[in-house]
């Protein structure tokens, strides 16, 4: 074994060098100060395939998260920061703001209600800039008499859940569960059905649900709630 | 957020920049003095806040230029009377901390190492820590990236770092021949010392001849032991740099931490389809235009959004951007456009917008609009400073006017 490693070496040590001298990516940090449409004399006049377009707010994740991205040879950590928590130090004229934050401009008019389209769209979607407790945060202050919920209704000074449809419930609970936890940031309100241990024991693992992995590695904490171990 | 988080990454900074060291030859200094004022939702009451913004940077600390250090944070504190500020939720001055870093260079570009707060990427996932995090490059067509350190979690008024919560992550890349693009990488995340998430990412993208564009990029949550996300797409480019023709499929499986028991429950998967088209028709023109339909295991919505860019040639420095984006479907209606121009004369820039939005959500038995107007200016009055105002009015259901806007005062040097 040993062996065949040392004489593959000549062979690959060579070609490990015409890889790395052929294919190393382009240091950027000299066009730094360009303007953004003399970038063209490359990604249009050398067939450079362009990116940074129309649909860059969200394809730009997969390039920003490569070990080699060049994002650092034009931007600084402010650029990223800005947008996903809300800074202003370099705060374009056309953004809004929300309170204190600038919002990037995927936020629109009155997006305090449009945002639960939004949310509800790509569940993954807000998580990307949002921890579930900035949601939460907000949910937990509002009025929640003044709420429109799918399958709630205003109830005194609260707003009760219609139990008279379980399976709608169960299947718009499944479509947007990071809207459950908005304003259910524990989950409280869930274990009045769906606990082991008490109320109607009403199983909400998904079909095939693998527990061990979750309980051996996370040390039992989400699943101590409802069972006993 | 709490100030002892703050106290060791400034020593590290001040040490650094101490004159027992040279002093940085080339030290960056940008400050925006901002003025705010919006309408508090929760208090349904005008609102002001003071808030200063202050960027360093030491690109070239040593002499080598192997050391620089970078920092960036806001501080920010409700303005107005005592009982404005009562009634706020923001009695206390607030700061946050983006980042504030000290880097090592290796030579000849080949990696850094980074000491501080900073924000991290992998495919597999990205956050913000206190920590540590080294960049390899030019392993022959292999680089890798790995960091890990305290977890940073932002709220509305906090970032804070807790002992117990912690953030890893570790990258490797390759590009074995030209357009090529391999990655692989692996990320945990923990919260009071007890692992809450696990993800592992796969990407792998391959350009041919400069004229089309193939990618995939997949997201496992090994916890879950589920697909989190799937991404796959071409983009074609039948003229280079002019016309881009994408088209992708995306899947999402909602995976949550493990500290909640959201964690185990069933969701659905999400699922989508888009076509998209860029069109640079000119250097004073962009025009670009998408389809997406969208399949929540049941219910479906189709969007759609095009748009155009504009530089006339004609009129040097005005620029003009419009919009209009159409949903239809679960979980809402929307219906939506906007309109901004822009005009840059000498040091002056004006700018204007407007949006009109019709919208109705599943829950809502009626169409609701809102509209915004915004108008915007700013002018270098002297080498370096630069003043800012915006101001806007938001028309809702719940408000005939909502005004906010702010003014700054930004100094770079």
């Amino acid at each position: 074994m040993r062996k065949s490693i040392l004489r593959s070496i000549p062979i690959l040590l060579p070609a490990a060098v015409l890889v790395a001298t052929v294919y190393a990516r382009e240091d950027h940090t000299a066009y730094r100060d360009l303007k953004f449409n003399e970038c063209a004399e490359c990604h249009f006049g050398e067939g450079i395939p362009p990116n940074h377009g129309g649909g860059w707010d969200k394809e730009h994740r997969i390039l920003a998260s490569r070990p080699d991205a060049v994002c650092s040879d034009c931007h600084d950590q402010s650029w990223c920061q800005d947008c996903h928590k809300g800074g202003g130090i370099d705060a374009k004229l056309s953004r809004s703001q929300y309170k204190r934050d600038i919002k990037p401009e995927t936020h629109r008019t009155n997006w305090v209600s449009i945002h639960p389209i939004q949310a509800m769209s790509n569940p993954q979607q807000c998580s990307r800039c949002h921890e579930p407790k900035f949601c939460s945060d907000c949910h937990g202050r509002q009025n929640v008499t003044s709420l429109t919920i799918r399958d709630h209704a205003v109830s005194g000074s609260a707003q009760a859940y219609i139990a008279a449809f379980p399976d709608q419930h169960a299947a718009e609970a499944r479509r947007n569960l990071a809207s459950c936890q908005a304003c259910h940031p524990e989950g409280d309100v869930c274990l009045t059905c769906h606990s082991a241990k008490t109320g109607l024991k009403v199983n909400p693992h998904p079909k095939g649900f693998k527990a061990d992995r979750i309980r051996s590695r996370s040390n039992n904490r989400s699943c101590r709630v409802c069972h006993d171990f | 957020m709490r100030r002892k988080g703050w106290l060791p990454m400034v020593g590290i900074l001040l040490l650094f920049l101490t004159p027992g060291l040279s002093l940085p030859a080339d030290l960056r200094f940008q400050s925006s003095t901002q003025y705010l004022w919006y309408t508090d939702p929760f208090k349904d009451k005008d609102q002001s806040d003071i808030v200063q913004y202050v960027k360093i940077g030491a690109p070239k600390i040593d002499k080598a230029g192997r050391f620089s250090a970078f920092g960036y944070g806001r501080v920010s504190q409700q303005f107005g009377s005592e009982d404005d500020r009562a009634l706020g939720d923001d009695e206390d001055v607030i700061g946050r901390l983006y980042f504030l870093y000290v880097n090592y260079s290796l030579p000849e570009r080949r990696g850094d190492i980074r000491l501080g707060r900073q924000f991290v990427a992998v495919g597999a996932g990205a956050g913000t820590i206190d920590g540590v995090r080294v960049d390899l490059r030019k392993l022959g067509p292999v680089s890798i990236s790995a960091w890990g350190g305290y977890d940073v979690r932002f709220a509305q008024t906090t970032d804070r770092t807790e002992t117990g919560n912690y953030l890893a992550g570790i990258s490797v890349g390759a590009s074995f021949f030209k357009g090529n693009n391999l990655e692989v990488s692996y990320l945990r995340k923990y919260d009071d010392s007890d692992l809450i998430r696990e993800m592992l990412g796969v990407h792998a993208d391959q350009t041919v001849l400069g004229k089309a564009k193939g990618y995939v990029d997949w997201r496992y949550s090994v916890l879950h032991e589920a697909d989190s996300e799937f991404l796959a797409g071409i983009k074609i480019y039948p003229v280079t740099g002019r016309l881009t023709v994408t088209g992708e499929y995306f899947s999402s499986y909602p995976t949550f931490d493990a500290d909640t028991i959201y964690t185990a429950f069933a969701v659905t998967r999400y699922r989508e389809v888009l076509g998209r088209v860029d069109w640079i028709v000119g250097p004073q023109l962009t025009l670009y235009g998408s389809y997406t339909r969208a399949d929540y295991d049941g219910p479906t919505a189709d969007i759609g959004t095009i748009g155009v860019r504009a530089r006339p040639e004609k009129v040097s420095g005005l620029g003009v951007n419009a919009a209009v984006d159409l949903r239809s479907g679960y979980p809402g209606d929307l219906t939506g456009i906007q309109f901004s121009a822009d005009y840059q004369f000498g040091k002056a820039l004006l700018a204007a917008g407007i949006a009109y939005d019709v919208f109705q959500r599943d829950s809502m038995t009626d169409d609701f609009s809102a509209k915004k107007y915004w108008a915007a200016g700013s002018y270098e009055f002297r080498r370096n400073m630069t003043a800012k105002v915006r101001v806007e009015d938001t028309v809702t259901r719940r408000y005939e006017n909502e005004f906010q806007g702010r003014a700054s005062i930004d100094v770079r040097f």
